[in-house]
Order: C-alpha cells, then structure tokens, then sequence
C-alpha cells in the first residue's frame, strides 16, 4: 500500500490534473448539449456525444481507460459496441423499420440522384489526401459527404478509429445544419423557374413491389459490394420486418427500444472518444472543414444531376429535389420541401425528395463498402 | 498515392451509379409486373 499523505491524496484529486485542454474540451461538450437543447439540432445524437465529452474529460475518472483487460465504463460501450461494430448495424435494423422506400419505388429514376450526391464524399477525399491524411483517414473524412451518421462511424471505425471522435461529431453537426447549408447551394445553382417546375403526384406502390425491394436490394448490393453487408443486411431485414405487416412486434422493438438504446450507447461512447489530447489537435479543425466541403459538394453533385437528367427527360424534375440525395433522413427532404414552397406555394415536393433521400442512403452504403473493399 | 487514389475514387463513384443503376432496373420490372394488377384495383374501387 502507498503511503498515505496529504499531497498524495491531494494528487490523486481531479482538480489537480486540470488542464486547459479539459475546460475547452468541457466548454465543446456543453455546447453540444446547448445546441441539442435549446436549438434541438440532432438532439437524440448531440445531447449524449455531448455529455459523453464532457464527462470523459474530467481527469482521473475511470471511463475511457484500460488497465490489462480490465476496461472503463465507457471503454466497454465503445469496444464492444463501436469496435466491434454492433452498434451501428444494429441502428440501420431501426432505421430500415422506420423507412418507407414508397416513393423511391414510384420513381425509380430517383435513385440516381442518391448516387450523384455521393460526389462531395470523393471530393473530400481528395481534398484529405492533399492535406496529408493516409487513405483510411481520407475515406473516413470524405464518407462525411454521405451525412450518414451510422455509416459514417462504422468506416471509421474500421479504417481510422483515431478519428472517430472528430468525424462523427462532424457528419452529425452538418447533419443538423442541413438547413442553413443546403438552401444558400440550391438557390445558386437553380433558376427561378427551374425552381417552380412541378412535379405531379407519384403512383401507388403495391405492398409486393415494397416487399420485393429490400429482397432484390440484398442481392444486387451483397453481389457487388460485399463489404456493406453488415450494413445493408441489417438496414433490408428491418425494412422486411415493416413492409411484410407480419411481425409487429419486431417491427416495433426494431423502431423504438432497439434504436433507442443503440443510440444512446452510439452517442454517449462516441463522445468519450474526443478527449482533450486526441480532439485539440489542428487536424480536428481540418475534419470539420473538410465535412463541410464534403457536404456542400454532395448537396451541389445532387442539384446538377438533376439539372442534367433534365435534359434527357420529358417530364422534368425539379432539381431542388437533387440535394435531398444525401441522406439525413427526413431533413434534406424538408428542405426541398421548403425551398421549392417559397419558389411555387402550391408545389409540394417533399414525398418526390424522400425518394432521393432514401437512395442517398443505400449509395453512402455502397460508397462505404466500396472503400472498404480498397482500404480494410 | 495519386494514381491508387483516382483507382478508388473512380472505381467507388462508378460502383455506386452502377448499383443504384440496377436497383433502378429491379424497381422498374417489378413496376411494370405490378402496374396491371394495381389499375385493375384503383379502377375496381372506383
């Protein structure tokens, strides 16, 4: 046993290991917290990464640490759930119950728009690699683009879990920020009268045609990018579970307990990440402006392909529906919502952009796992 | 670097238009499948 004095003990107390780093470090948690709070961005992800930051930042507690195979608290949630990448596809199972692919379907040719969103993720790549991050860490950067929280974390995780603290953190604070980033893009790379094209009411989607998508969706993605079948597997037999209208009770476990708790233990474990030694560093800062890029060139790679496809087609689309191609599930789509409202009041475009919306997500899927084939 | 870099860029660009690209095919055949039966209830509900 030590021997007990005064300084010993008085060394062993949090206060006395206060640096810096940990105020600011506490000053960003508080702010995540501040803005899930009262300006109720992200709040289900934000409020947890928020509060796990800011208490894995309290020097000398015993939540992130290894000591042999003994793991913290906190340790133990991101090992077994992030590590050992559980928690994610777990959250892809709730997110499949909770997804309508309805309107994708009434408009196949909508899922183009989900792939040409993807272009922000390459040029954020690019843009990493020049700033001298290696490949896993560029991919990991650039999949910011997809804004796709759980895919996002589970190519980190895997190729740079250095940085998974800073990235995550950036894919869902642009996440929130979709409508303040994305309208400025559309507005400036749209007419006002490509603004106000409307676009008529979709078909009804039989229940077959719904029930026979995820299947086929299975297929043709586990053929031709493997590597998103933890992903996709999880994200299509959710989706089963909805549409068959046969087990709801897993259905509903898969929408609320399972997600909640998935989130809860994402969040609380990705913010333990973003210690002051590991976050303060000018990388992070790089991170979150490569995100941004990343974001602001997918939301433009949507808008133009729209524009583009409307060359070719007799029946125009509207183009704001282009930039709903990444992901962030129901946002984007809100967003072309509101935009295309204040160009036409009477032309509703939100169930034509929840088509786009939903490919986003399968193409940051296959972005993914086509990075993954690369680079594991 | 470069070079591997634009392999995987292009190749991933690429894969994810090809994917979705055959999505869209699946979901157009089951479309035209479905479109008969589902004209024949919309008029039957009339």
């Amino acid at each position: 046993m030590q021997e007990l004095t005064l300084d010993s003990y008085l060394g062993q107390l949090g206060a006395s290991n206060l640096t810096p780093g940990h105020v600011i470090m506490w000053a960003i948690g508080l702010g995540l917290i501040y803005l899930a709070i009262q300006k109720k961005y992200e709040p289900l992800l934000l409020l947890p990464i928020g509060f796990g930051v800011f208490v894995v930042n309290m020097p000398l507690t015993p939540l992130m640490g290894q000591h042999g195979e003994v793991r913290d608290l906190l340790n133990i949630f991101f090992h077994y759930g992030i590590e050992w990448d559980v928690i994610p596809p777990i959250i892809f199972l709730g997110l499949g119950a909770l997804t309508d692919f309805g309107p994708l379907i009434a408009d196949p040719k909508l899922i183009l728009l989900g792939a040409s969103a993807q272009f922000g993720v390459y040029i954020a790549f690019f843009g990493a690699l020049s700033f001298g991050f290696n490949m896993g860490e560029a991919a990991s950067i650039g999949i910011i683009g997809g804004a796709d929280g759980p895919t996002t974390i589970y190519l980190a995780s895997t190729l740079a879990p250095h940085l998974l603290g800073p990235v995550a953190v950036s894919a869902y604070s642009y996440m929130s920020l979709v409508p303040i980033i994305q309208p400025p893009i559309m507005r400036l790379l749209t007419s006002e009268s490509e603004r106000r094209i409307h676009m008529r009411q979709m078909r009804p989607v039989s229940r077959t045609e719904k029930i026979v998508f995820p299947l086929t969706t299975s297929l043709v993605m586990m053929l031709l990018v493997p590597q998103s079948a933890p992903l996709v597997s999880m994200f299509m037999v959710g989706n089963l579970f909805r549409e068959s209208r046969v087990v709801e009770r897993l259905t509903n476990a898969a929408q609320n307990e399972l997600l909640n708790l998935a989130t809860i233990f994402l969040g609380v474990s990705v913010g333990a990440t973003m210690s002051a030694e590991t976050f303060l560093q000018p990388r992070a800062l790089l991170i979150f402006f490569l995100g941004l890029v990343a974001f602001a060139c997918s939301t433009a790679g949507g808008v133009l392909f729209a524009k583009l496809m409307n060359l070719f087609l007799k029946e125009k689309i509207n183009p704001l529906i282009g930039s709903a191609g990444v992901s962030a599930v129901p946002m984007a789509a809100r967003v072309s919502e509101i935009v295309g409202l204040q160009a036409n009041p009477k032309n509703h475009l939100l169930m034509h952009a929840m088509g786009p919306n939903v490919a986003g997500v399968i193409g940051t899927l296959v972005a993914a796992g086509s990075f993954l084939a690369f680079l594991r | 670097m470069w070079e591997q870099a634009v392999l995987i860029a292009g190749v991933g660009f690429g894969v994810v238009f090809v994917v979705l690209a055959l999505l869209m095919a699946s979901m157009r055949i089951a479309g035209a499948v479905m479109a008969p039966k589902i004209a024949k209830k919309t008029e039957a509900t009339k």
